[in-house]
């Protein structure tokens, strides 16, 4: 009887090999724009994991997740994905200006390759939702399947800042419940839809044992559910691991 | 199902048809067992063929038996090996090699290279014994370029690398549910005789934290949590009978991190070492303060995720640390940039051992091939 069951619904464990995998999904990335950067994520930052931005104010974060949003826009013809982007806003701090400037720079850069690619085209193509609080913010990422429901090409949805929203709420509990809860939904999006989610997170001082370290806001479990982690410094470098102490410097 | 196999010997396939097989089931006849027990009149009668013909089926499938039967014995009798010489000595030391049905679990803090101790482990696995690692995903982690990364550092050829990375079969399970539904499935192939299943005998889970973390809130969901961790830890013990070792990836928090208030709050039996922690949540009063917190301030206490129940599933719990560095200054940054900001050093050190002594240490080195 058992096994009549399980054929039903087969779950097919050893067909996907590591091969089968490197073979399949070579394309499936959302260029970063930095050239190290690509290429030690293998071609830039993955659909259906979270990726973290992490650093101080003033060091490229918010530039990153624009790009990002821009070069999702890539046309397949070029190699790209063809999608759209969703972008939460959490600061006000969202420029089009910034936005417009990036892009023109990117419809220059595949002038030769996609003269359709236009500049006022890829702005129609990025969503836009502000989010001033973390109730608003909760409510946006928890209906955000329906934004993938009426444009399913979005493929990258960006939270700038996911730390700014939740560190104004002043109750520590609150705030730890709210943080596991939008991870929840993010990681549910992800196992329905091809998505990649991009937030931003902030350093705060944190005291171990009798020094204080510098380390990203939002705690050890958050930092284990996210899957990749981008340091960005005052100097320009970037690095890549979820650890400062352990993180790789990611050079040009 | 069994039955089938009779059907691949060669006297089977002239002598018996499918209807012969039915006929067999009926009379209660439903594994190669029940056959080669059976009467020899009685299954002369029951399939109208001739007597020698039955003894000559249940010869043949007497040799088939033993076959297979050598086959899984060599298997079985090997130790696998870590493959990391420095760990393989110090694991032989504490009765602990790395062999069929272990159940291990490594556990450090996030950064800690705790993916890349378990990708070395499936890759060496793969690569020496050329047999199957099924590595469980429970975060949409699992990336081909690292393990490529490993291989070419290693300076292995291209075919090599192939077979290597065809033997490291990938499967997701990202709630508890699917992580069981997984365990079940092997489970079913193995004792269906599924050649894969059977050729697999090493299981990573990275991580078993992240399958975990949904369940949380109310004491229904923290009922639900213990239920399914139960389950997890039942399935997983019974392969590991069938001779299926286990490498079990989790997390653990250091110091007062929000996430020991959290556990705190989802285990009730869980029991808290640093009275550092207990401070911080003054409703509780367990009393497991005892006098040694002194030493507790200047060393950080580790504390993996998932409680005392599943700390008692493994038969080993090993706890990947960064040693503790001379300084770290902070700069105006923040944060320090220099060149060779980590030296790759990691420290093994034994929580929990039920075949040996707790409390080693061992240095490990990270290095672009994987750990040594």
């Amino acid at each position: 009887m058992e096994n009549a069951s399980s054929s039903s619904n087969k779950l097919n464990l050893f067909n996907n090999s590591c091969l089968d995998i490197l073979q399949r999904d070579s394309q499936s990335r959302i260029a970063t724009g930095h050239k190290g950067l690509d290429r030690h994520l293998g071609g830039g930052i993955a659909l259906r994991q979270i990726t973290e931005l992490v650093g101080n104010s003033g060091t490229g974060k918010t530039k990153m997740c624009l790009q990002l949003c821009l070069n999702v826009q890539i046309p397949k013809s070029a190699g790209g994905l063809e999608g759209a982007a969703l972008f939460i806003d959490t600061r006000r701090d969202f420029h089009p200006d910034r936005l417009q400037e990036l892009a023109y720079d990117l419809e220059r850069q595949y002038k030769h390759k996609s003269p359709d690619f236009q500049a006022s085209k890829m702005l129609q193509n990025i969503h836009y939702v502000s989010c001033p609080d973390a109730v608003q913010l909760m409510a946006t990422v928890l209906s955000s399947h329906r934004h993938l429901m009426a444009h399913p090409n979005i493929k990258v949805i960006v939270i700038d800042s996911l730390a700014f929203s939740l560190r104004m709420l002043e109750d520590g509990a609150q705030r730890f419940e709210l943080l596991l809860e939008l991870l929840q939904s993010m990681r549910r999006l992800q196992r329905e839809h091809p998505v990649a989610w991009v937030v931003t997170n902030v350093l705060t001082h944190r005291c171990i044992g009798r020094q204080f370290h510098v380390v990203p806001a939002l705690g050890d479990l958050y930092s284990n559910l996210i899957n990749e982690r981008i340091w960005f410094s005052r100097s320009g470098h970037c690095s890549l691991g979820k650890l400062w102490k352990t993180s790789r410097l990611v050079k040009d | 199902m069994d039955l089938k196999k009779i059907l691949q010997t060669s006297t089977g396939k002239e002598l018996l048809s499918e209807y012969q097989l039915n006929l067999l089931t009926k009379h209660n006849i439903e594994t190669m067992l029940d056959f080669h027990n059976a009467e020899d009149q009685q299954l002369h009668k029951l399939l109208a063929i001739k007597l020698e013909s039955v003894v000559k089926i249940k010869n043949e499938l007497a040799l088939l038996h033993r076959d297979s039967e050598r086959l899984v014995e060599t298997v079985y009798e090997s130790d696998f090996g870590t493959g990391i010489e420095e760990l393989d000595k110090f694991l032989n030391g504490i009765g602990q090699p790395f062999r069929r049905g272990r159940v291990w679990e490594i556990c450090g803090e996030t950064g800690a290279g705790k993916t890349q101790l378990l990708y070395t482990l499936a890759l060496n696995f793969a690569w020496k014994h050329k047999r199957q690692v099924l590595f469980i995903d429970s975060k949409h982690d699992f990336s081909t370029k690292r393990i490529q990364d490993m291989l070419l550092e290693r300076k292995m050829d291209q075919e090599t690398s192939e077979k290597a990375m065809a033997n490291i079969q990938v499967v997701e399970a990202l709630t508890a549910k699917n992580l069981i539904d997984v365990l079940k499935e092997f489970d079913w192939q193995m004792a269906d005789g599924v050649q894969a299943a059977l050729q697999t005998r090493v299981v990573v889970v990275d991580s078993l934290a992240a399958c975990f973390v949904d369940l949380r809130g109310s004491s229904d969901m923290r009922m639900m949590r213990d239920c399914l961790l139960t389950e997890v830890a039942c399935r997983v013990r019974k392969l590991a009978v069938r001779g299926v070792a286990f490498v079990i990836g989790n997390i653990s928090f250091a110091d007062q991190d929000a996430g020991i208030i959290y556990i705190k709050g989802l285990f009730m039996y869980i029991i808290l070492f640093t009275s550092f922690v207990l401070l911080l949540d003054y409703s509780d009063d367990d009393g497991v303060e005892d006098g040694n917190s002194d030493e507790q301030c200047t060393r950080q206490q580790i504390e993996p995720m998932l409680g005392a129940y599943w700390s008692s599933v493994c038969t080993l719990r090993l706890s990947l640390e960064i040693p503790e560095s001379t300084d770290c200054g902070d700069s105006d940054d923040g944060i320090v940039y220099n060149e060779s900001q980590d030296d790759g050093l990691r420290m093994v050190n034994v929580l929990t051992n039920s075949y040996g002594p707790d409390g080693d240490t061992c240095l490990l080195q990270i290095t672009d091939a994987g750990m040594v």
